[in-house]
């Protein structure tokens, strides 16, 4: 079943056409990489697919279900993880705090419940902890919990955002290079933790990265988008010795392989 | 979606050896924990601090001086008010003084004029200030930053011109307290109790799914939308809980004077008067934000007490004190981003349970960057 049916997905700022005519699917349990070099809209994509922009063109299908119009915070709780090119964490609160503010659409007591201290929140306000901690356990991040974000190192920082992605509970993952920053090792050992995270919380993910090693082991399928089009799309083998795509990244008259 | 929950508590860690390198250089170091005897005194420090603050109205001779204490407590949930929105919402209100302005009429007129029980008043004066907040609250919703600023200082001024001038407005409203307080020692332990209230329910509201929100709308709005958190109400709602405490400390205001008018008390100097306050005081910081209010409230009480005391020091002119208020922002911004919140950082960790560390001074985490840069 298609997690993510995106078709004919297009937006226009002013003159320049951004994204044009972009059709993907993503199925469950699937791993789907774009690529792409810089200015090639994959991150526009992104922003029309999670709500932050409103495609001029084409619909978002998730489960099934048209969320094209829907704003990002409907689509958060509705399960789309979202993480960002920049790091995605609040940065004026801890390690712990950035997780419990991740957990907010699965909170169900009110306003009036969180400013009196009613049981009822603070029984539940006890849950979202052991939750989060548990979140960076998986992570192997525990011991950061207490830390504010300012000290910690890029690739640490990345790995906070994507523990607090896993927080919000999603069932669609939509990750923006989640390795940049990281070296050739750690990002291949973040290879291995997102196919832990699939083969252990079941979820489907959509991401942008430019690591092609990475992005070869990782993916399932890939989709190369240049100049807001697509260019290619298939195998990850296939991918990494096609001609367009060693084209667009090296241009005309490289000698380099694509990896 | 429900059913799909993390179950992680049966499964190992991953990777252990990836996080290995970025581990803090600390993380090996035992996590400090004071003894016993460090406890009661981490305990003691704030409840003579409260028991002081308490017993003040009691111990002055002079009915007029439980009214200075009174205004620095009226002052401190302004301050408390202007915290949700310019420490938490990160988004300045120039507008203050109507909130307060429309909280003191209207419960003037419930409390004094109608002839109903002071407590209906002052729900009157704190729901009034919810209302009218809402109705700025939508405007803050399409501008923000400097326009927003601009917005409520428009909104501010047509009070100050328009609103209370209407009809009976304009010649001033008697706010009469009922007899059994109307000593102002008396009162001034109801003010210091609506007080108490309001921090108690911001101690809640920072640690509360809510507070959280705002906070990481503040941070930015993309991210907090990226959790599932919809800016448009909890700005709004930032608004209201920030109109209310400031209707309340309106009416408060108006039944410690006795008389409400339009005449010189909601200006823009009020207003401005507030942001000074809340930022000397420091950004998400409210004890911090307390003791600003105190000191703007009773800046002319302290200066008078100074002449008196110390020799050789001028009395100063009330026309200079506002200019002393923005000596004390210049030197906030920039000597202390955090105000004196920042400057009770070490007492604050003290008191929470950490060691005595003067240098965390110098650390600033709070709102307005600081340490913290965009990563």
């Amino acid at each position: 079943m298609a997690v993510l049916e995106v078709e004919n997905l297009g937006i226009r700022f002013g003159g320049l056409q951004a994204l044009d005519a972009f059709t993907f699917a993503a199925d469950e349990y699937e791993i789907v990489g774009i690529m792409g070099p810089n200015g090639a809209g994959k991150t526009t994509a992104f922003n029309c697919i999670s709500g932050f922009y409103k495609p001029s063109s084409g619909t978002v299908r998730y489960k099934g279900r048209d969320v094209t119009d829907l704003r990002p915070d409907e689509k958060a709780a509705l399960g789309f993880g979202r993480t960002f090119q920049q790091v995605g964490l609040v940065r004026s609160m801890t390690v712990l705090e950035n997780l419990l503010t991740a957990q907010h659409a699965r909170i169900r007591y009110g306003v009036l419940a969180g400013l009196t201290g009613a049981p009822s929140s603070r029984s539940e306000e006890s849950q979202l902890k052991a939750r989060a901690v548990e979140v960076l356990d998986f992570m192997g991040l525990a011991h950061l919990r207490n830390e504010t974000l300012g000290g910690l190192p890029y690739g640490t920082l990345k790995m906070i955002e994507t523990a607090a992605v896993l927080a919000t509970d999603p069932e669609l993952l939509l990750l923006d290079e989640p390795s940049a920053g990281m070296s050739p090792e750690e990002s291949h050992q973040f290879g291995d933790l997102l196919l832990e995270i699939r083969r252990q919380l079941g979820v489907t993910i959509v991401m942008i990265e430019h690591h092609v090693p990475m992005v070869v082991a990782v993916c399932d399928y890939i989709y190369v988008l240049n100049f807001g089009r697509l260019l290619a799309e298939g195998l990850p083998q296939e991918i990494q010795n096609h001609p367009e795509v060693i084209t667009a990244y090296f241009g005309e008259e490289s000698t380099y392989g694509a990896a | 979606m429900a059913d799909k929950v993390l179950d992680l508590s049966a499964q190992e860690h991953l990777q252990p050896e990836l996080h290995g390198e970025h581990a803090p250089v600390h993380a090996g170091e035992e996590r400090f924990r004071p003894s016993t005897g460090g406890w009661v005194a981490r305990v003691t420090v704030p409840a003579v601090v409260v028991a002081v603050v308490f017993s003040l109205p009691m111990t002055l001779p002079y009915d007029y001086q439980a009214d200075i204490v009174s205004l620095a407590a009226i002052y401190g949930c302004v301050g408390l008010s202007m915290n949700v929105l310019v420490g938490y919402l990160g988004q300045l209100s120039l507008g203050h003084q109507a909130f307060f302005g429309v909280g003191a009429f209207a419960s003037a007129i419930i409390a004094s004029r109608w002839g109903l029980p002071l407590p209906l008043g002052l729900l009157a004066g704190a729901a009034s200030g919810a209302l009218t907040s809402v109705m700025l609250g939508y405007v803050a919703l399409r501008v923000r930053g400097l326009y927003l600023a601009i917005v409520t200082l428009a909104y501010g001024l047509l009070a100050e011109v328009s609103l209370f001038q209407f009809g009976f407005l304009a010649q001033g409203v008697p706010a009469d307290r009922p007899t059994y307080l109307a000593d102002g020692r008396v009162y001034a332990y109801v003010v210091l109790g609506c007080l108490a209230l309001l921090f108690l329910l911001d101690v809640r509201f920072v640690k509360s799914k809510a507070g959280r929100a705002v906070q990481a709308i503040r941070d930015d709005e993309r991210v907090a939308q990226s959790f599932g958190i919809n800016i448009t109400r909890y700005k709004l709602l930032a608004f209201i809980i920030s109109g209310t405490y400031a209707g309340l400390a309106g009416a408060l205001f108006g039944h410690m004077l006795g008389y409400v008018s339009s005449e010189n008390e909601f200006n823009l100097v009020l207003a401005l008067t507030f942001v000074l306050m809340t930022v000397v005081g420091g950004l998400g910081n409210r004890v911090g934000v307390l003791m600003g209010a105190t000191i703007f409230a009773t800046l002319d009480e302290i200066l008078e007490l100074l002449h008196a005391w110390i020799p050789f020091f001028p009395e100063v002119n009330p026309v200079v004190v506002p200019v002393i208020g923005a000596a004390l922002l210049v030197i906030t911004l920039i000597q202390f981003p955090g105000g004196i919140g920042q400057q009770l950082q070490p007492i604050q960790r003290w008191v929470r349970g950490g060691r005595f560390d003067i240098h965390a001074m110098h650390e600033y985490h709070g709102p307005g960057g600081g340490i913290v840069g965009r990563p």
